[in-house]
């Protein structure tokens, strides 16, 4: 698939984020027998590999062959539910792209999936709960790192976190999930990416020769511990929405600026261009600039990432409605009253 | 057993296919995939009783 027009999302749902992703089902009932494919913010590839892969379908061959034995336990892999069943419908995206032919200008590509989504659904004041935003989060928010050369086997288990509070070790093969069969990182991520804040999740690993029963708690806010404005869905809503791209002002820079590291401090990488089609410009309206530091929002001083603030403004501001943001520039402490969009 | 593997949603006739896949640069020398046709691999699927792999990029 290289493009998402047309991409049935009652059936297709992975992580749009990334440059490439497996999904292996039985089209006679739409049962998954699994996803492939997975991504952190800080790397590519880093979770994926042919072995890991080959051992994945094999996998998905043996549960097909025990379909349709296996369907039940297979019944949470399946997507959930859809406001708009094929990307091209989604308000946000009708009318602005063009289903691929010979090239591939204009594409409705994957990643369009979610920031459509978000854009719609704010425009139709919609919820956008953290699910939306924070999606197909990574095992090792929670302290655990797998082996990308097998299917879903530990390989570390981070000190004081909850998977080793729930009991994981290395070397475990998780076998289960929330009931599900595991065939890769990337369903682990599909089981955390339906969860609830906070949740409790039953595992079943097999250690040597036994079979060991785990629990893992997630508590509340565990999606947050990761950005989400690596992903390319962001670039839309970063233009659309409030008109900057934004970083955290790094340790070492802070100290001239007299900003302790326990407080917020986002630097303005880049205010859009006015060329960028359907970006607020209230940015460059109201006199923001690049290097200007963002140390307060709406009054409120604590530490926030980029996708700490998007979603704030995302969830708490809906198109039209203001952000305060105080800013030094030049030793000099600055307000700005930004409209968002 | 086997799967049958796809790579692409759409169903762009022909030619067009053929440009768009070399315009992506998907060689696929031995033809071993089902390029840009999600409902011809839909029907393949279910006329073999196999899995089917789609693979998004």
């Amino acid at each position: 698939v290289v493009q998402a027009w047309g991409i049935d999302l009652t059936r297709f749902q992975f992580d749009n984020g990334q440059s490439w992703a497996a999904f292996i089902l039985n089209v006679v009932d739409g049962t998954v027998y699994g996803r492939y494919g997975s991504r952190s913010e800080f790397d590519a590839s880093k979770h994926n590999s042919l072995e890991g892969f080959k051992k994945a379908l094999r996998e998905a061959l043996r549960l097909h062959s025990e379909y349709p034995g296996c369907k039940s336990a297979l019944k949470g892999k399946k997507s959930l539910k859809v406001n708009w069943r094929f990307p091209q419908f989604i308000p946000e995206n009708k009318g602005k792209y063009r289903q691929l032919t010979t090239d591939r200008r204009g594409c409705l590509c994957c990643h369009c999936v979610q920031s459509g989504d978000i854009l719609s659904r704010r425009n139709l004041r919609m919820p956008i709960d953290d699910s939306r935003l924070w999606v197909f989060p990574m095992p090792d928010l929670l302290g655990l790192g797998f082996d990308r050369t097998e299917m879903a086997t530990v390989r570390t288990v981070a000190p004081g976190s909850e998977a080793e509070e729930a009991g994981f070790q290395k070397g475990d093969r998780l076998i289960t999930m929330a009931g599900q069969p595991i065939i890769s990182i990337a369903d682990v991520q599909w089981i955390l990416h339906t969860l609830r804040d906070p949740a409790r999740v039953r595992a079943t690993v097999r250690r040597g020769d036994a079979t060991v029963d785990l629990e893992l708690e997630l508590p509340k806010g565990w999606r947050r511990r990761s950005g989400f404005a690596w992903r390319r869905a962001t670039w839309p809503l970063r233009q659309k929405i409030l008109g900057l791209v934004l970083e955290v002002l790094p340790s070492k820079e802070r100290k001239p600026l007299g900003l302790e590291d326990v407080v917020l401090a986002l630097r303005i990488k880049n205010v859009t261009p006015p060329n960028v089609k359907g970006s607020n410009q209230d940015a460059n309206a109201i006199g923001l600039r690049k290097g200007d530091v963002i140390i307060g929002v709406d009054g409120k001083r604590k530490p926030m990432n980029e996708s700490d603030l998007l979603a704030y403004v995302i969830q708490n501001r809906p198109p039209g409605r203001k952000v305060v943001f105080s800013v030094l520039r030049g030793g000099k402490r600055l307000r700005f009253v930004l409209t968002v969009k | 057993m086997a799967m049958v593997v796809l790579t692409a949603a759409m169903a762009v006739a022909g030619d067009g296919k053929e440009k768009l896949r070399a315009a992506l640069g998907d060689p696929d020398p031995d033809n071993l995939w089902v390029y840009d046709d999600l409902y011809r691999g839909i029907a393949l699927a279910k006329k073999t009783g196999k899995p089917l792999l789609v693979v998004f990029r």
